[in-house]
Order: C-alpha cells, then sequence, then structure tokens
C-alpha cells in the first residue's frame, strides 16, 4: 500500500474548503434508560417504527417499540458508549443497507458495513433499501420452474430444489449442515462460469448468525479457494455481535438479494442458522419487555420466519422472472424435531432435508435422510433426464430400507429379497459424495441411471466409489459426445439411454474390480 | 408512571380553567418544582410516619416563603387530594407536567437556548420570533451559557433540536471526512480511515 501523505491532506484539505456547515434542525430525544442492548427514550414525538437513531459516538439503534411517552430501542454497538441523559437524534431513515453488484464478494455486516478490510463500499443513498422488504404478491409470483443445483447427488436426485423455492436444512451439530451450503455455493459456480456480470450466474449470499467468527473465515477462505467468493456475499453477525445485529443480518441478507432478484437474477440465500437468530430476537424482546409465549419466544416469533422466508419467490416474467431462493438452516437438539423453532420453520418452508448424525458416523456423507426429507415444489423444476432415473431410485432405496430392517433378524432370505439388499447397499454407496466435490447434473443422470439398472450389482461395495470414479473419467474422455448432449438436451431420449446402455456395458467389460 | 402525572395534571387543568385559576396554580407548582429540587423535602413528604395533615401545611408554607405570598386555595386542595391518595411521589413531574399543559393551552412554548457566551437580549428576541414563526407558537427561550459548544448556539424546543454550535459543525464534518471513499484518498489504500474497520 503506497500512502502519500501530501495527496491525503491535499484531499481532506479541498473536502474541508468545500464543507458547508448549515444549522441542522433535528427531531431528539433523552435516553432515560441504557443497559444490555437496550436502551429506553423519553421525547422523538414522530419517530417511526424501525427508524435508525443516531445516539452520537457511532452508535446507531433502531425503534422498536413505540409507547405512549417513550420510544424503545435496540443499540446497534457499544452499550457503554451510550450515556443516561444523552441526546438522541431521529435520522429520518427506516434501517437499511446498501445493496448491488458493489456487495458482490464482500463480507458484510447486518448494515452493510464491511468487515473484510477491503475498503469503505460508498453507494449513494438511491443504492439502499430498507432491511424489511415487503414480500412479492401472488400476481407478481409464478410456480417455481428452474432447478437450482446443489451439486450433491442425493439431494438433486430425490430431493430437488427448484429456483424461488424455500428448502429447510435441518439437524443437528456436526451433521454437514454448512459443508452442504458450502457445496451448493461451490456448484453454483457451473451455471455462469463465475462471472458477477454474467446474467446465467446464480448469485449467492451467505448469512452467518451467531457463529464463531473463526468459522465465517474459515467459510470465507473455502469459497476463495475454490473461486466461489466472486459471485457470493457473507452477511456476518457473529457472536460477538450485539443480539440486535444478529436477528437483523437475516433480512439485511434478503434485502441485498431481493434487489438482484428484482433485476432478474437468480439468487440463492443461505440463513445459517435461524434457530440461533430466534435465540437472538428473544433476548432482544426479553429485554424490552414484550410479554414471553412458549419457551420464552415473544409471540411473533412465527412471524419472524414466515415474513423472513416469504421474501423467496420465483417472479413473474412481468416482472423480470428472477427469483430468490431461500435455503434456512434450523438446528435442533438431539434430533428433536418437534421443539418449537424447527416446527415453525418446516411448516413455513416448501420440504426440508433432514441431516442425521447416526448416519454421519455410520460414514454415510451427506448424512441425508432420504426417506423423511422431502421437496414439496422442486420437483416439477427437475431436469427431465433426472427425474426419469430418479424414480427408480427412489424407490429402490425405500425396498431397501423396509428389507434392511427384516434382514436383521438374520433369517433365510430369498434370492429377490438379498438381490434387492444388494441393489439398496450399492445404491446407498453410489450416493455418498466427497466434501467439495459437486457432480453436474448429467454426471449424476449417468451413474444414477447404472445403479438403478443394475449394472453395478457386481462390483464389491467397497469398489463402488473408484467404479464412478472411474466410469465417469472413461465417458468424459471416450464418450464426450453422449456425455455433450445429455448436457444440452437435458432428456433422456432413445438415442441416450441406448448410448448409455452400450458405454455402461463397454465400461464394465474393462473396470478391475 | 410518566402517563399517571399526566392524567392529574390534565385533570388538574380542566379544574383551573374552568374557575379561571390556572396562572395562580402555575405559578404555586412551578415554585414548589423548584423547592423539590432538595433532597430533604423530597424525603419528608415521602415519609410516611409524618402525618398528612403535616405535610400538606409544609408544602404551604415552603410555598409562602419561597414566593412570599399566601398559596392558591386550589393549590393547596390539590395537595391534599394527592396526599390522600398516595400520590405526593408523582409531585415534581406533576409540577413539570402541568407547566407544559399550561403553556400549550396558551399556544405558548418554552424552549432552551445553550450558547457559547451570554446573548443579547434582543438576540435572543430575534430568535423568539424566528421560532414562534416557524412553529406558530409564542416561543420564550431561557438562555443557559454552556462552554463545552465552542461557539455558536443550539435550540432545544420540545422535540426539536437546532444546533448552530460550532461543535456541532465539527462533528459533521468529522463524520463527513471519516465516509470518505477510501480510493481517493490514496489510492486504494489507507483501509484505517474507512468507517467500518
Amino acid at each position: 500500500m503506497d500512502l502519500k501523505p501530501s495527496e491525503v491532506t491535499s484531499v481532506l484539505r479541498k473536502e474541508i474548503e468545500g464543507f458547508e456547515g448549515a444549522a441542522q434542525d433535528a427531531k431528539v430525544g433523552t435516553v432515560l434508560q441504557v443497559g444490555d442492548g437496550v436502551a429506553r427514550v423519553f421525547g422523538l414525538g414522530d419517530c417511526m417504527m424501525s427508524e435508525l437513531l443516531d445516539f452520537g459516538n457511532g452508535v446507531f439503534g433502531v425503534a422498536l417499540n413505540l409507547e405512549e411517552d417513550n420510544v424503545g430501542a435496540v443499540l446497534l454497538g457499544d452499550d457503554t458508549k451510550v450515556k443516561e441523559g444523552q441526546v438522541v437524534k431521529s435520522t429520518g431513515r427506516i434501517i437499511s443497507v446498501p445493496t448491488g453488484e458493489a456487495l458482490i464478494g464482500r463480507v458484510v455486516d447486518a448494515l452493510g458495513r464491511p468487515r473484510d478490510g477491503r475498503g469503505a463500499i460508498d453507494l449513494p443513498e438511491s443504492e439502499y433499501r430498507p432491511i424489511e422488504g415487503v414480500s412479492p404478491t401472488v400476481p407478481e409470483r409464478q410456480p417455481v420452474k428452474e432447478p437450482l443445483q446443489t451439486g450433491i447427488v442425493a439431494i438433486d436426485s430425490m430431493i430437488p430444489i427448484g429456483r424461488g423455492q424455500r428448502e429447510l436444512i435441518i439437524g443437528d451439530r456436526q451433521t454437514g449442515k454448512t459443508a452442504l451450503i458450502i457445496d451448493t455455493i461451490i456448484n453454483q459456480r457451473g451455471t455462469g462460469g463465475g462471472d458477477p456480470k454474467n446474467p446465467e450466474q446464480v448469485l449467492c449470499i451467505y448469512v452467518a448468525v451467531g457463529q464463531k467468527q473463526s468459522t465465517v473465515k474459515a467459510v470465507e477462505k473455502v469459497l476463495t479457494d475454490h473461486d466461489a467468493m466472486s459471485y457470493t456475499t457473507i452477511v456476518s453477525a457473529p457472536a460477538s455481535d450485539p443480539a440486535s445485529m444478529q436477528y437483523l443480518s437475516c433480512y439485511a441478507g434478503a434485502s441485498i438479494g431481493e434487489r438482484f432478484r428484482d433485476e432478474g437474477r437468480h439468487v440463492v440465500i443461505f440463513y445459517d442458522d435461524l434457530y440461533k437468530q430466534a435465540l437472538a430476537y428473544r433476548q432482544v424482546m426479553l429485554l424490552l419487555r414484550r410479554p414471553p409465549g412458549r419457551e420464552a419466544f415473544p409471540g411473533d416469533v412465527f412471524n419472524l420466519h414466515s415474513r423472513l422466508l416469504e421474501r423467496a419467490a420465483k417472479l413473474s416474467d412481468a416482472k423480470g422472472g428472477g427469483s430468490l431462493t431461500a435455503l434456512p438452516v434450523v438446528e435442533t437438539q438431539e434430533g428433536d424435531v418437534s421443539a418449537y423453532i424447527p416446527t415453525n420453520v418446516i411448516s413455513i418452508t416448501d420440504g426440508q432435508i433432514f441431516l442425521e448424525s447416526n448416519l454421519f458416523n455410520a460414514g454415510i456423507r451427506p448424512a441425508v435422510n432420504v426417506g423423511i426429507s422431502v421437496s414439496r415444489v422442486g420437483g416439477s423444476a427437475q431436469v427431465p433426464a433426472m427425474k426419469k432415473v430418479a424414480g427408480g431410485l427412489r424407490l429402490d432405496l425405500a425396498q431397501f430400507r423396509e428389507l434392511a430392517a427384516f434382514a436383521q433378524f438374520g433369517s433365510d432370505l430369498d434370492k429377490a429379497t438379498l438381490a434387492q439388499i444388494n441393489r439398496g447397499e450399492r445404491l446407498v454407496e453410489l450416493l455418498k459424495q466427497g466434501q467439495y466435490k459437486p457432480f453436474p447434473v448429467e454426471d449424476q443422470v449417468m451413474f444414477v441411471y447404472a445403479g438403478t439398472k443394475g449394472s453395478l450389482d457386481k462390483v464389491p461395495i467397497q469398489e463402488v466409489g473408484r467404479w464412478r470414479t472411474e466410469f465417469l473419467e472413461f465417458m468424459h474422455a471416450d464418450k464426450s459426445n453422449l456425455v455433450e448432449t445429455l448436457a444440452r438436451e437435458k432428456k433422456m431420449t432413445d438415442e441416450v439411454r441406448e448410448g448409455l446402455d452400450r458405454a455402461i456395458e463397454e465400461f464394465n467389460a474393462q473396470f478391475q474390480a | 408512571m410518566a402517563s399517571l402525572s399526566r392524567r392529574y395534571a390534565d385533570a388538574l387543568l380542566a379544574v383551573t380553567e374552568a374557575e379561571g385559576s390556572t396562572p395562580g396554580v402555575e405559578k404555586d407548582l412551578l415554585l414548589l418544582g423548584e423547592a423539590l429540587e432538595s433532597k430533604e423535602l423530597r424525603a419528608f413528604l415521602e415519609n410516611p410516619a409524618v402525618p398528612r395533615g403535616t405535610k400538606a401545611e409544609a408544602l404551604v408554607k415552603a410555598l409562602a416563603a419561597a414566593g412570599g405570598e399566601s398559596a392558591h386555595p386550589r393549590t393547596r386542595r390539590f395537595l391534599e387530594v394527592l396526599l390522600d391518595r398516595g400520590r405526593i411521589r408523582l409531585l415534581p413531574e406533576l409540577c413539570a407536567r402541568f407547566h407544559e399543559l399550561a403553556l400549550e393551552a396558551r399556544g405558548e412554548a418554552e424552549g432552551e437556548l445553550f450558547s457559547h457566551g451570554p446573548m443579547e437580549t434582543e438576540e435572543v428576541r430575534a430568535l423568539e420570533e424566528t421560532l414562534t414563526g416557524m412553529t406558530g407558537k409564542k416561543v420564550r427561550l431561557r438562555n443557559t451559557v454552556d462552554r463545552d459548544l465552542l461557539g455558536g448556539f443550539v435550540i432545544r424546543l420540545g422535540d426539536r433540536m437546532f444546533d448552530a454550535s460550532l461543535k456541532g459543525r465539527i462533528q459533521a464534518l468529522g463524520a463527513r471526512l471519516k465516509g470518505l471513499p477510501v480510493e481517493r484518498l490514496a489510492g486504494g489504500g489507507l483501509d484505517a480511515l474507512s468507517p467500518g474497520n
């Protein structure tokens, strides 16, 4: 970094000369009470709901309780800098964040201020959006119709996600929830080559709520290493931030995403995680003395999440056809999905992906329980070829699960049952996938087709992974025409099917088990 | 608490307006408000061991001592009501509330004028006239000297604040310089000056 003091001085001098210090006229109030990140302010007659309040010393607050003769506000900064009797100025502005291309590739906080040490995000007022947005109305929407490829076979085949959908990722700690998100972000590189200006590129927003700063940094590093930061924005509200910033960060992220959605772009946003956000909201609301309800959460905790997730949408063609896909995460305690927040979010979203620790510990990674995971709308958006092959996969796995339970009794099994179990074990193996290794959809179609057709039934279980790797290598090297046709047309035509059958036969003949 | 004192003040104003005793009662309550700055008096009033009659008597005497003349009979009766209902704690706030309401009823407003040095009477009057034009209420300003302002003045009028002080301008300039885009300062460097870092 080259710093020339003389340049700095001259710029500062120009600014000072051009500065017109007009008298300021502002609505003010006085701090009555401050503590635990909330303040009560006397005065502020015409204060608006969610208005940004200036407490001086660079500390801002948001008005949340408008009462008869005082205003309850949460502080967005250090509450030790605010003193009783201090003057509070209203800003006349609803709390808002900067939006637009300048945010891509950046790490920002809930107010859109940079957190990555790469300089200020200097945008005019017109580029700001209020963080609480109104979700699109019914006529402004259309049904989900395009797929959002996560690059994870188990999900793209059996729990397909469409652009504009809301799919919950739920599971205990240490079950690979964040890993699934990172893989999905990395896989979006395939949509537009990682160029944020390419209209085909799906943009990603990762909202980290209440996490360790080191975790956020690690995510940023992985994304940078995989060239995925060029189309990603991270909104970070780590555990060290005030609770107010933690609960507002999700809305800030949604506003940043909505800007792109309204410009006709495709955006996917990850809220990691909404349970921590609800905890932060509970803290703020209890301190503001709103009455507690079940599990001490305030009464509007359902609305807290529903209004956030309603902002995900596939817009109508008249509105530009953009989409905002939301993949919220909820962490469960000991697999208890019937707790308050998990049931709320399950009922709001269009499906859920269950991650289970016993699957994870058994080496099945991603630890998706495909039996109870569902996607309510994504099926209509699935790639036709995948739709065709995935039907058999789902059926085979369901039968396998049923039989595997019986087989544990150790009784003699007939041939057909054994074959079914045999097939199931290979399919489970086929769905295992390494971290940061998303598969393009055409690759997924090819090996899922092979698996459901029974072409792997003779391959030993421990060799399935190697079979898959070598098969894909073989296809890309020797049958690139077929792969290209499949990638382009995305349909399982007779021609493609015959080509695949022949290729699989050819490969199996040379495969050294 | 605040809404309670407002209810009492509203009721008192309704009574005094009807019988035309507002100015007398207002004067009494203003004096009482000043007298209540003393901790001893407040402790005395809140002490449950002292009989109510004694408290009322003492308050009226304190008024007479401060104002030189005897208290308005309505004030005395009002104080007795407060003592009777056990609401004497509200008195300091009530005095201020009643004054505000009485001012509003007369279409007047009182503000504070903080200035670096004492201001000329004419200057204050000119400011009062300007503010009267702006708010549509007859504005009266109380001038207080505040050396912290460095120069100029600040007016606090209810919920509004007009800042024409040197301190305010320097703070505004500071905020502006801090918000300068980094690139303009040193070709992409100088992170330390950007507001987010």
